[in-house]
């Protein structure tokens, strides 16, 4: 029922959002059509914004994306006034739909395998680092986990690229051609993922292991690796759950750094620059994506909560 | 302890869980990877990193120079550019004649001209494609290219509705009229130009604005579309039927879409790319190293760099005042420490080298006369002088940190040559441009690239009607001079007005201040890849390209 009812909400949530951004992305000056060469007459550039309705008002430039605008024609027929969140105004000969569609398998191939990476580098090594807390491998992992969370990856996408690329030729450089091209923009967008779990699985662990009942347990008499897994891990990786949801819309929607280092044709590039382009269409479009994504896993995320810790309960 | 009691049994089961949840997560995305993710096609023969990616195909839409270079190798019109000296030369016209008052033009079709598909290329395409281009609701950016023909501008504009009345039309399949408003000596140019290119009818008007997705796609040009990937890349291979096939050489062209300038670098040095088309794609910081490769290869073109005044506000609106900031500039030092690519400093806005064109003189470096002008406009050694703002694109990195560095230089020579002070204002490239349109600036950056080959394309934009004078300038005695010239026939008549009008404004008026010419670059290996001519409008054409060796073996 409580799932149910989040589900409904989450209507309202996304016409919302889709409001709020039609309206923002058309606040900074200057429209997806100047250039530097202005047309050689203004009435092209009527024509141009006639063609897209950009010459009228913002409410009903948004009914009209919405689908829900009727008009006249000519002869005084009404018609249905198609969607119009479905054109380009960069790529004119390109619907929204279909770019979204053609980068959204390599986001999430890619988002999907860096999630993989950075839990499977992350929670084993935040483990480690708690079992190991306050010697010198805990104090030598927490400084890898933050050096990973402080260098962004402008800096480690071109420096991958440098030494297994161009210096050692081990993996293609850039482009979009065969499984190895995923390797290195899955470690340069992971790597900073991992840092971020790693820490998070640490300070899980030591909350976690301060409780009551693991003292009990351990006056129990069970052995500390028996604690570990058994009674500590299923709780401290709580933490790591709750961030998982916003990681992977994170990932999910891609990385314009680490797509435009790589030559990736996936959706992190198309959100950037259609704010650079005031494509006002296509930048809406990818934030619904991107509210919907979120909106999604997070959900998932409380349902994986509250089957795993049978304190929480929603209702 | 409740909780420790039925832990056991939970937490195996949600250990389980979860592994199997992480184990079906790689599982899927290793799929993904392997099956519909990757293209398996065979390798190209000639991969070019080419700019931003395309906008469109369309010839009547694109804007951009890195989508007419994909263009012109798809669609072609009545003549095409010749790759060494980028005169105009027959193409899909093999002949014509040009009415002595220069007001007629009737061009012969090829009659071995035919569509990548096989059928023929007739009159009527010509038609077809220039009315589309024009039509308001195709809504082209470029129609006022069209503009010269007669009522072409009023039926973009809707105030002609019968397209029968504009200035172009099929006298046979093989025959075609053009009547234009006036003498246009570059018209022949415009010719070649892709907005003049052929489109198919029967494609268009069966898949409306997605025509570009049909396959096959009837070409008109040395290629053929086989696949357009948006920030992957476009490919095409070689149109069989096109008239000069023969001439053709490389059968499958890869253009890449390159978004960062390292990229483009680390996708050439690694062989993956074979040709950079220019500059603007590798960083700017290692171009002192990347310049003097053997495969670097520098030439002018016509491109200027420049800086606007808006005369409408003060204190711009004097003359005097203008030409002082302008004298003050030692553009030397501008190409030398900034720029570095072998552009050349200029004191005049149409390049040298430009068709039938020597330019004049402008105002060059002289500080001391400069103070003097700004003493007799009230300002002597700068006092008084109000502090102004100087706006241009900002950019994190890449070519476009040049306007950034340019501006931080004019302010260095301004303030010691002039004592006047100017604060930069760094705003997003539409902000820029939006702001010129509405003469919402004081100083702003600027530049120009010829459209054709002609002291037009530059001149003919300050008179006070052209959308693109962006300064306030309004000056009727350099109105009549850029429309006596226009009007003339005699090549050397024309070529005096046009310098007198240049002189006017760039000694007398000066709402604009030319500092360099823009230096075509190129990067390709000339023991590999040959036809790619340095000429004064950047433009290679794909059927001239020659390769030395098979596909690229990675």
């Amino acid at each position: 029922m409580y799932f149910l009812k989040r589900i409904a909400f989450a209507i309202p949530l996304l016409i919302a959002i889709s409001m709020i951004a039609f309206v923002l992305v058309r606040l900074p000056q200057g429209g997806p059509f100047d250039h530097e060469r202005k047309p050689a007459s203004p009435e092209i550039e009527r024509n141009i914004n006639a063609r897209y309705h950009l010459d009228e008002p913002v409410w009903k430039q948004y009914l009209r994306y919405i689908g829900a605008w009727w008009e006249r024609d000519e002869k005084g027929e009404w018609h249905h006034a198609p969607a119009g969140f479905n054109a380009s105004l960069r790529y004119r000969n390109h619907a929204v739909l279909d770019l979204i569609a053609t980068g959204l398998p390599i986001s999430l191939t890619i988002g999907l395998l860096a999630f993989c990476f950075s839990m499977a580098i992350g929670l084993p090594l935040g483990f480690f680092a708690a079992s190991k807390r306050g010697r010198w491998q805990d104090r030598l992992l927490n400084l890898l986990a933050l050096l990973s969370v402080c260098v962004p990856g402008l800096v480690i996408g071109p420096l991958l690229a440098l030494v297994f690329g161009i210096k050692l030729r081990l993996l293609p450089v850039a482009l979009w051609e065969s499984p190895v091209s995923a390797v290195m923009p899955v470690v340069a967008l992971g790597i900073y993922y991992s840092g971020r779990v790693a820490r998070l699985m640490r300070e899980g662990m030591l909350s976690v292991m301060q409780n009551e009942f693991i003292t009990a347990a351990r006056a129990k008499g069970l052995s500390e690796t028996q604690l570990l897994f058994r009674h500590g891990l299923r709780l401290a990786i709580l933490p790591v759950i709750s961030y998982s949801g916003p990681m992977l819309a994170d990932l999910l929607t891609g990385s314009f750094i680490v797509e435009s280092v790589f030559q990736l044709p996936g959706l992190g590039v198309f959100l950037v620059n259609s704010l650079y382009n005031r494509d006002y269409p296509m930048t809406v479009g990818l934030v619904l994506l991107y509210a919907a994504v979120l909106l999604g896993l997070n959900l998932i995320v409380d349902a994986i909560h509250a089957w795993l810790d049978p304190r929480i309960k929603y209702g | 302890m409740s909780f420790a009691t039925s832990a056991p049994t939970n937490l195996s089961r949600a250990l389980r869980s979860f592994r199997a949840a992480i184990i079906i997560l790689i599982g899927a995305a290793g799929c993904a990877t392997l099956t519909g993710c990757f293209n398996s096609e065979p390798y190209a023969d000639l991969v070019i990193a080419n700019g931003a990616e395309p906008e469109s195909l369309d010839p009547a839409i694109i804007t951009g120079l890195s989508e007419m270079r994909i263009v012109s190798a798809l669609f072609e019109g009545l003549t095409r550019l010749n790759a060494k000296t980028v005169v105009p030369e027959p193409s899909l016209a093999d002949r014509w004649e040009i009415a002595p008052d220069e007001l007629t033009y009737t061009f012969h079709i090829r009659t071995n001209a035919v569509w990548s598909t096989g059928e023929p290329i007739t009159a009527n395409d010509f038609v077809y494609s220039w009315i589309r281009a024009l039509d308001p609701a195709t809504a082209s950016d470029y129609a006022g290219q069209l503009f010269y023909i007669k009522n072409a501008e009023d039926f973009n504009a809707g105030k002609i509705k019968d397209p029968n009345l504009v200035g172009v039309h099929a006298l046979d399949a093989q025959t075609l009229r053009v009547e234009l408003n006036h003498p246009t000596a570059f018209f022949l140019d415009l010719c070649a130009f892709q907005t003049l290119a052929i489109v198919p009818r029967q494609t268009i008007e069966q898949y409306g604005d997605r025509w570009l997705m049909a396959r096959p796609l009837p070409s008109s040009g040395a290629y053929e579309l086989v696949s357009w990937r948006l920030n992957d890349k476009v490919r095409l291979k070689k149109n069989p039927r096109y008239w000069d096939a023969t001439n053709t050489q490389v059968e499958l062209v890869d253009f890449l879409p390159v978004g960062s300038a390292t990229t483009a670098l680390n996708l050439y040095e690694t062989g993956e790319a074979d040709v950079v088309w220019d500059k603007d794609l590798l960083p700017t910081e290692q171009f002192d190293v990347i310049k003097q490769w053997p495969d670097s290869h520098t030439f002018t073109y016509l491109g200027t760099y420049f800086f606007r005044f808006n005369v409408t506000r003060k204190p711009f609106d004097d003359a005097r005042v203008r030409r002082a900031l302008a004298m003050a500039i030692d553009r030397d030092r501008l190409t030398r420490r900034v720029t570095k690519a072998g552009e050349l400093p200029t004191d005049h806005l149409t390049p040298d080298g430009t068709a039938n064109y020597h330019p004049p003189h402008g105002l060059g470096y002289d500080p001391e006369q400069a103070r003097k002008l700004l003493a007799e406009a009230g300002y002597p050694g700068g006092k008084n002088f109000p502090r102004f703002q100087y706006m241009f694109n900002a950019a994190a990195g890449g070519a476009a940190k040049i306007h950034e560095k340019i501006a931080v230089e004019l302010q260095q020579m301004w303030r010691e040559n002039l004592g006047i002070e100017m604060d930069l204002q760094a705003v997003e490239i539409k902000v820029l441009y939006a702001n010129q349109s509405h003469l919402e600036y004081e100083v702003s950056r600027s530049s120009w690239i010829g459209d054709y080959n002609d002291a037009n394309t530059f001149l003919g934009m300050f008179t006070s009607d052209d959308g693109n004078n962006r300064t306030g300038f309004k000056d009727a005695h350099y109105d009549q001079l850029i429309h006596d010239a226009n009007m003339q026939i005699d090549k050397v008549k024309r070529e005096e007005l046009f310098q007198e009008a240049e002189k006017y404004l760039i000694t007398e008026e000066v709402p604009i201040v030319p500092l360099y010419f823009y230096a075509g670059f190129n990067l390709f290996d000339t023991n590999k890849i040959s036809g790619i001519y340095p000429n004064i409008l950047d433009v290679h054409p794909l059927n001239a390209v020659r390769i030395s060796r098979g596909p690229l073996k990675k």
